[in-house]
Parts: structure tokens; sequence; C-alpha cells
């Protein structure tokens, strides 16, 4: 009879450090290249550059934006909507997102089915059958004699054998990866708010100076 | 993914949410103040480099969802 299969030997040879580490290490450079393309793109397309080398200047790149506002007259009647200028950031308009892997499921489900199965089925059988008949008849005087005589015999074999083998393996492996948003680094949302809020036009009272860069567009 | 953005409102401080690929297409954002009426809306000369750049990041974001 052929013995089961160990289970412990069917899983040594498993290669299971490389199985988990491999997802883990895919996840972790599509990372790295989604966090380098979202950098370039920010710097490539937000902002307008000048000097090269240890001296690059970053100055955001400034849209222009309509503010209108509804002027309502004492009468109560509505008069003509007044239209502002600013500039914005670029930057602030933008779905910014840090798309990231921030989920990695490896599933690793093996199987090890070793089953060993032996049917036989054997039969035999065996049949046999005689018959015999004899009957004489003897006269004297005109002389008579009958003999008679039968014989069969019968005979009958069969054999049969039937065998089952079975044995079945089977390994499962799944990894499962979701890209999601993370939250903006905090450096990034600085900027952002540092820029938005920048959008409201500074008042000046009477007499107050206008120096260096003060105007209607926001300091970057 | 969200196309949703928030500025700070330059009449009251308050926020206007504003929704990039609308505003790409002409669209108006009141401010979320109720008693301030105002609104904002993309300046005609700024539209294409607000374009392009929506663009350049459909791009990556697509490029990202298949990597």
């Amino acid at each position: 009879m052929t013995q089961l299969l160990s289970m412990a030997q069917q899983f040594s040879g498993l290669p299971i450090k490389a199985l988990i580490a491999a997802p883990l290490l895919a996840g972790a450079e599509a990372n790295s290249k989604m966090a380098l393309s979202q950098t370039e793109f920010l710097l490539k397309t937000c902002f307008n550059t000048s000097g090269s080398g240890k001296d690059i200047k970053y100055d955001p790149r400034m849209i222009n934006m309509v503010l209108t506002r509804s002027v309502i007259k004492p009468d109560g009647s509505a008069g003509t909507p007044v239209e502002t200028r600013f500039d914005l950031p670029l930057l602030t308009i933008l779905p910014l997102n840090s798309l990231a892997v921030d989920e990695i499921t490896v599933n690793f489900e093996m199987e090890v089915k070793s089953s060993f199965s032996n049917d036989q089925e054997s039969s035999s059988e065996t049949e046999s059958a005689a018959e015999g008949s004899f009957s004489a008849k003897v006269g004297y005087g005109c002389f008579s004699a009958e003999v008679s005589g039968s014989v069969s015999a019968s005979s009958k074999s069969a054999s049969s054998e039937k065998s089952h083998y079975e044995k079945s393996n089977s390994a499962k492996y799944s990894i499962t990866a979701h890209a999601g948003q993370l939250p903006l680094p905090e450096g990034v949302t600085t900027i952002i708010q540092a820029f938005s809020q920048c959008i409201a036009p500074i008042q000046l009272k009477a007499g107050d100076k206008v120096e260096g860069t003060v105007s209607s567009k926001p300091a970057a | 993914m969200s196309t949703y953005n928030e500025i700070q409102c330059p009449a009251c401080s308050g926020k206007i949410i504003i929704d990039t690929k609308l505003l790409l297409s002409g669209g108006n954002f009141s401010c979320t103040t109720m008693s301030c009426n105002a609104s904002v809306s993309l300046s005609n000369s700024s539209y294409h480099v607000a374009n392009s750049a929506m663009d350049e990041f459909d791009k990556i974001k697509t490029a990202a969802q298949l990597s």
C-alpha cells in the first residue's frame, strides 16, 4: 500500500519569503514612482522656475479669477454687479491627492490533498452440473435387450477485478493591491493654505504707504 | 477621485468650494457664507494655463492607476 505524503514535506520547499515579500516590494516601488511623478508634476506644472542649480527659484504659476459681487442699491433694487479680478496660484485649484497603494493583501492558500485509495474487488464463480441416466432391459425368449444411457455435464467460471487510485494537489495564491488616496503631505497642505489665504486683498488706510511687492496680487 | 477644492473667499474669508472640471467648463462658484454674495469664475485669459495643468494631472493620475 502506498503511504500518504507528509504535509511538512509538501510545505518545506515553498519560497514563502518570496511569495510574501515580492508583492510588498512591488507596492513600495509603485508608491515611490507615484510620489515621484506627482512631485515632478507639481514642480513642472504649478511653478515657474528661474535660476539653475542650487539657486533655482520656484514661483507659483498664477491664474486669473473673476470675483463677482452683487450690489443692492439703497432703495432695494439690484445694481450692476461689481467684478474684481484677482490672481490665484494654480496649485490651489488642482485636486491634488497623494495617490498610493494603501493596502496589499496576500492570500496564500495551499491545499495538499494526498489520498490513496485502492479498491479491489475480485469475484469468482464456478458452476458445474452433471446429469446421468441409464436404463437397461433384457429379455430372454425372443431375445430382447435395450440399453439406454444419458450423461450431461456443465461448468461455468467468472472472475472480475476492479482497482481505483486517487491523488490530488492544489495551490492557490492571490494578491490584492488597492490604490487609494492618502492625505496630502503636511508641507504641501501648508503651501496651499498659505497661498489660498493670500487671496484676500490688503486693505490700505489713508496715509499707508505701498511698499515692496504689495499689490492686488497675493504675495507668494 | 474627487475634483473638489477649497479656496478662501476674497470678500469674507469664508469657503468657496471649486470643482476644477466645472471651473474649466465656465462654471461659477459662490461663497458658502450665506450673507456673502460673492462668486468666482475663471478668467478667459487663464483658461489655457488651467486646462493644460488639468490635462497633465489627468495623465499622471491615469499612469498611477495603470501601474
